[in-house]
């Protein structure tokens, strides 16, 4: 279902990427790269969240009290990492799930809650972590295993962005809320093919609700259908649209895949949050890009459901952010 | 639904990439080879020591060491990626999926952490290895002392 936008503004955002995403080609737009090390994985995660918000509030010299909810959510179980970094807060929280594509659905949300006149700014926030996801949906970090070519790497990116009333020079614009799709698919470990329905049926909801075509964007990005899956939605595209030449995935421009030992691309929630705030707003800051459409995919599977020999559900949520 | 659940399905469909299939059969085969190469020869100068059976008990402890340390210190998952099951199915395969799991898990405690969860990757290879015995061995003892 679509929603057209009519008062949502990105103030600002922070994005902290970690070492390997430091080194990737976007590494300039980063505003921070800090390879936290703490006791564990999880704290790890929370300590990076915890700190980009701060950098954040510091940025925009907002307190806590000035901001009206905050919208969270990234990948680890019962939201580990959201309910751990609010507590120390005290902002309202919606906290929630939607694997990857987090970063979409709480931009969308805020951006709904925005049109009621009592919410004036609202904080949107996600991160990912290479080891505690590895952990959570794979095998301990250290199992020499053979990771099969298919497979991604989740990122290490904690991003945070605070949308308001009052006019800036970006707005969002539009918001498509996706559906939960799946065909069968059961490879865990292409989570990229397994994804690229959802991408598509959600961009094909968007188009024919806005009435508009790859064209009339300056660029389209999925969130992290590795090489595999980017390939599926081209053709796709390219079938439906003629010659699709604006459409990139957030997973092969935060890491250089033939360099960097990434496997098919990047994921997770921080994959597309990053690549966004980050990349993509500074670019339409510097005017070099007006009209941008992410569509966020989340493979929404569950390893108890998927060790049962069940397939894999997905979605996937379209935003759009223009400059004005 | 913008599209049919089939024309999705046609969509993804995996082709079998039979080329980089042969390439790591080559590779685990290559390394795997490697690995018993080096066992052999740590075992032959074991033999120069110590009788035959201390002598291979020797040599599975010295493999198991190693594999153990080169996990600890955060390089076996790194050969695993060039050397595929080469590594994975000697016995070196096994101390790292031990190891690997122990150190994930050894925030949690040394009972509800190491001890619940150390052989959470190795232990089917325990239980599968037990049972396949008991069933090889009870067919043994049918055909061979029996009939």
């Amino acid at each position: 279902m679509n929603f057209k936008l009519n008062n949502s503004y990105l103030l600002d955002s922070f994005v902290i990427g970690g070492e390997l995403e430091g080194k990737g080609p976007i590494s300039a737009y980063l505003d921070y790269i800090n390879s936290f090390k703490d006791s564990t994985f999880e704290n790890t995660e929370i300590d990076s969240l915890i700190s980009c918000i701060d950098h954040l509030l510091e940025k925009t010299k907002l307190e806590p009290k000035d901001l009206d909810l905050a919208i969270s959510g990234e990948l680890s179980n019962q939201l580990t990492t959201t309910n751990y970094t609010y507590r120390t807060l005290l902002i309202p929280l919606i906290g929630i799930y939607s694997a990857c594509s987090s970063i979409a659905l709480g931009l969308g949300l805020g951006s709904l809650l925005l049109e009621i006149p009592k919410t004036k700014k609202i904080l949107v926030s996600t991160s990912s972590n290479t080891e505690s996801a590895e952990r959570e949906f794979r095998n301990p970090n250290e199992y020499g295993g053979e990771k099969v070519g298919t497979q991604t790497f989740t990122s290490t990116v904690a991003a945070s962005a605070i949308l308001t009333r009052e006019q800036t020079n970006i707005k969002f614009t539009s918001f498509t809320l996706g559906k939960v799709i799946d065909v069968g698919f059961t490879d865990a470990n292409d989570f990229g093919r397994a994804m690229a329905p959802a991408a598509l049926e959600t961009l094909f909801e968007h188009f024919k609700e806005t009435n508009t075509e790859p064209k009339d964007y300056d660029l389209i990005l999925t969130g992290d259908l590795s090489s595999f899956g980017y390939e599926i939605v081209l053709k796709s595209l390219n079938e439906h649209f003629g010659n699709v030449t604006n459409y990139k995935d957030c997973g092969l421009i935060l890491y250089d895949v033939n360099n960097q030992n990434v496997f098919a691309g990047g994921s997770g929630p921080g994959t597309s949050a990053g690549v966004l705030l980050a990349y993509i707003k500074k670019k339409i800051q510097k005017k070099e890009l007006k009209k941008v459409l992410l569509c966020a995919t989340g493979a929404l599977l569950s390893p108890t459901m998927i060790f049962q020999k069940n397939s894999i559900p997905c979605i996937a949520h379209c935003i759009v952010m223009e400059g004005i | 639904m913008q599209k049919t659940r089939e024309y999705y399905k046609r969509l993804i469909k995996a082709e079998r990439d039979y080329k980089s299939m042969t390439k790591s059969f080559l590779q685990s085969f290559f390394f795997g080879g490697l690995l018993c190469l080096a066992g052999q020869g740590i075992l032959t100068i074991y033999n120069n020591f110590f009788e035959k059976t201390t002598a291979s008990l020797l040599l599975s402890i010295t493999m198991i060491t190693i594999a153990a340390i080169l996990t600890a210190i955060g390089i076996y998952d790194e050969m695993g990626q060039i050397a595929k099951c080469g590594l994975a199915v000697p016995i070196t395969g096994f101390s790292n999926a031990c190891v690997c799991a122990a150190m994930e898990y050894h925030k949690e405690g040394i009972v509800t952490g190491v001890g619940a969860n150390c052989l959470k990757l190795a232990g089917s290879v325990i239980v599968l290895g037990t049972t396949a015995a008991v069933i090889v061995s009870s067919l043994r003892y049918l055909f061979v002392v029996i009939l």
